[in-house]
């Protein structure tokens, strides 16, 4: 039997905290509500007149009277096109911004530190959403790559020290 | 091979784990085994049981981290050694190792930490030596400058099964084999969906995912490390010849988009009404707030932000102290006079906060926000692959869950899932319905076991 050790010191897990912050620009927020009592079966028209307008979505967020979702920027006349029976509202310019931290819902109070940190950098945010790795913020353009830094900076440093 | 606790529990199933080791053994293969500690809640040297006899000293006493982690690395130390002596009973020469034994360096973290290195060396000694090399899954050392020896700790939930991908990384194994009680990675949980098909082939990607969300067979981090070293997994039964899954890279995967069904979390959501708050005002209102969840380590998921609200869902065993922090908080904003916000849970505020809103009323106009409160809710995820793409998507999973009168209060997404935060009475409904709407039962089922390491 021969073996041979192919790693000796070998670096495995991801370094807890935030290790990355990105910015993908070329989306547009679309915001869709209504005064029917039950917002459900309304949601639910919104959403099959984008899946037959075959319109990919990301991001959905219900809201008492409706719901939101990005798009990207090439398919927004298409998507208000499809809604026009709706009184869709658009924010166009919108940019992504995904803050990276691996098992971040294990990880106390990370979540809210970064939302924290965003709010108070002023910068305008549409929307925000969360997963188990990341979070991603919806925000104008314009505001994008400097909050990016900001929460880059602040929260980095943070874990390093 | 790593044998999780149930697999170890009693001595007929621990020989049948090892009956397992040596029959790999055998054919040829270096077999090195990672082992949990003995049993689940109630067993004598299981981890509920450690912490309990601590607890039974004094339970107004705190429990240090560092202590512990001590109490906690001895049910595998324990599980080790039975499993070395059940081997030997067998005739194969076997040696345990602690996690420091074995090489395993982590951070500095008790109770979650993680490993930074291995240096292996210990077992491939062990091999060479020709007995088979028995690790203590969910350990490793942490060396502080100066003192000799080096710390304990332990690397959290999934420990083990962390263990073994790094265990096996580092020895460039051919694969790693998680044994279990159950037969492979299901499309759903089997209580729930008890014809829930065994899947054959699942990504590193999707099978993490899966985890994060709810499923309990493989940990997460034991799906990362394997994905970084490109070794395949496997996760198959302990105790019989049934389905095993194979974990591997995302481009071998066949095409089908949808891969299981899962469910996580006792959760209560809330929601904070902002539209009584000046506008100018909400951004320092909400900082408020998500400073406050930050400072006292609230754990927040499922988020809404609009200038309008302020939602999030925490975990059930974190809302006493989110309830103490948030209800009757009182934010005074603006210059001169300002607006004294006031967060108050319910309809009717607590005497508490009646008192404070008197005394804080000349100072400012008092503005209450009400908190809504949504005990009682569960995340239910759709995992697979490539979901973005398909539009239809949302609409399938909402109505689904709309047409089973199963009420949505928010949803989630990545390109591997979606999620919809339900009420914790609809799971079992929910999850079984989504599992058929996707037409999961037809998945074909993983074949039967063949030989070890694959």
């Amino acid at each position: 039997m021969s073996l041979v050790a192919s790693f000796y010191e070998t670096e495995f897990e991801r370094r807890r905290g935030v290790s990355q912050v990105t910015v993908r620009p070329g989306f547009a927020q679309i915001h869709v509500e209504s005064e029917a009592e039950s917002p459900s079966a309304f949601r639910l028209a919104v959403l099959a007149a984008v899946a037959e307008a075959n319109i990919r979505i990301s991001m959905l967020k219900l809201e008492s009277r409706g719901l939101s979702f990005l798009v990207e920027a090439d398919r927004v006349d298409a998507a208000t096109d499809a809604l026009k029976g709706f009184s869709p509202g658009v924010r166009s310019n919108c940019s992504l911004i995904e803050v990276h931290a691996v098992n971040m819902r294990d990880e106390e109070g990370l979540i809210a530190r970064v939302i924290a940190t965003a709010i108070a950098s002023g910068a305008t945010m549409n929307h925000v959403g969360d997963m188990h790795d990341r979070i991603l913020i919806a925000v104008v353009s314009s505001d994008a790559q400097p909050l990016a830094d900001q929460l880059f900076a602040a929260l980095a440093q943070e874990d390093a020290s | 091979m790593k044998f999780g606790g149930t697999s170890v529990q009693t001595a007929e199933a621990r020989m049948q784990a090892a009956l397992r080791v040596v029959s790999a053994f055998e054919q040829g293969f270096a077999p090195v085994v990672v082992v949990s500690a003995i049993g689940r809640k109630g067993a004598p040297y299981a981890t509920d049981t450690l912490i309990e006899e601590l607890r039974q000293i004094d339970s107004s006493i705190k429990i240090e981290p560092r202590e512990l982690d001590m109490m906690l690395a001895c049910g595998e130390i324990f599980s080790a050694v039975t499993f070395v002596q059940t081997l030997a009973a067998l005739g194969h020469k076997a040696r345990s190792f602690r996690g420091g034994q074995a090489g395993i360096r982590t951070d500095g973290v008790y109770g979650n930490a993680r490993i930074e290195s291995i240096n292996p060396t210990g077992i491939l000694n062990s091999i060479q030596r020709g007995e088979i090399p028995v690790i203590c899954g969910f350990q490793g050392t942490f060396a502080i400058p100066g003192e000799p020896g080096g710390e304990l700790t332990t690397l959290g939930r999934g420990g083990s099964d962390t263990t073994a991908a790094a265990v096996g990384a580092a020895l460039g194994a051919k694969a790693v084999e998680i044994f279990t009680d159950v037969d492979g990675v299901k499309t759903a949980d089997p209580d729930f969906v008890p014809n829930a098909p065994t899947l054959a082939r699942v990504s590193y990607e999707e099978v993490a995912e899966i985890a994060h969300l709810g499923a309990r067979v493989l940990h997460p981090r034991a799906a990362e490390i394997a994905m970084k070293y490109e070794i395949p997994l496997y996760v198959k039964n302990t105790f019989g010849e049934g389905p095993t899954t194979e974990i591997i890279d995302r481009g071998q995967v066949e095409g089908r988009r949808v891969t299981g069904v899962t469910h996580s979390g006792k959760l209560v959501y809330l929601e904070f009404d902002l539209r009584h708050a000046t506008t100018s005002h909400c951004a320092e209102l909400q900082a408020k707030v998500y400073n406050m969840m930050a400072r006292y380590g609230v754990n927040l998921f499922m988020i809404n932000l609009s200038p309008s609200v302020i939602g999030f869902a925490v975990m059930r065993s974190q809302y006493p102290t989110v309830k103490d922090l948030l209800d009757g908080l009182v934010a005074p904003i603006g210059e001169g006079k300002p607006s004294i916000y006031m967060l108050q849970l319910g309809d009717t505020p607590s005497r508490e906060a009646e008192t404070q809103a008197e005394l804080l009323g000349p100072l400012g106009e008092v503005v209450r926000i009400p908190l809504a409160l949504t005990e009682s809710c569960t995340i239910v995820s759709l995992v697979g692959s490539d979901f973005l793409e398909n539009p239809k998507v949302f609409f399938d999973m909402l109505r689904c869950l709309d047409e089973a009168n199963i009420q949505v209060w928010q949803t989630s997404n990545s390109d591997l899932s979606v999620s919809c935060l339900v009420p914790e009475s609809e799971t079992h409904r929910a999850v079984a319905r989504l599992h058929s709407q996707f037409g999961l039962e037809s998945i074909a089922e993983a074949p039967k076991q063949e030989t070890s390491a694959g």
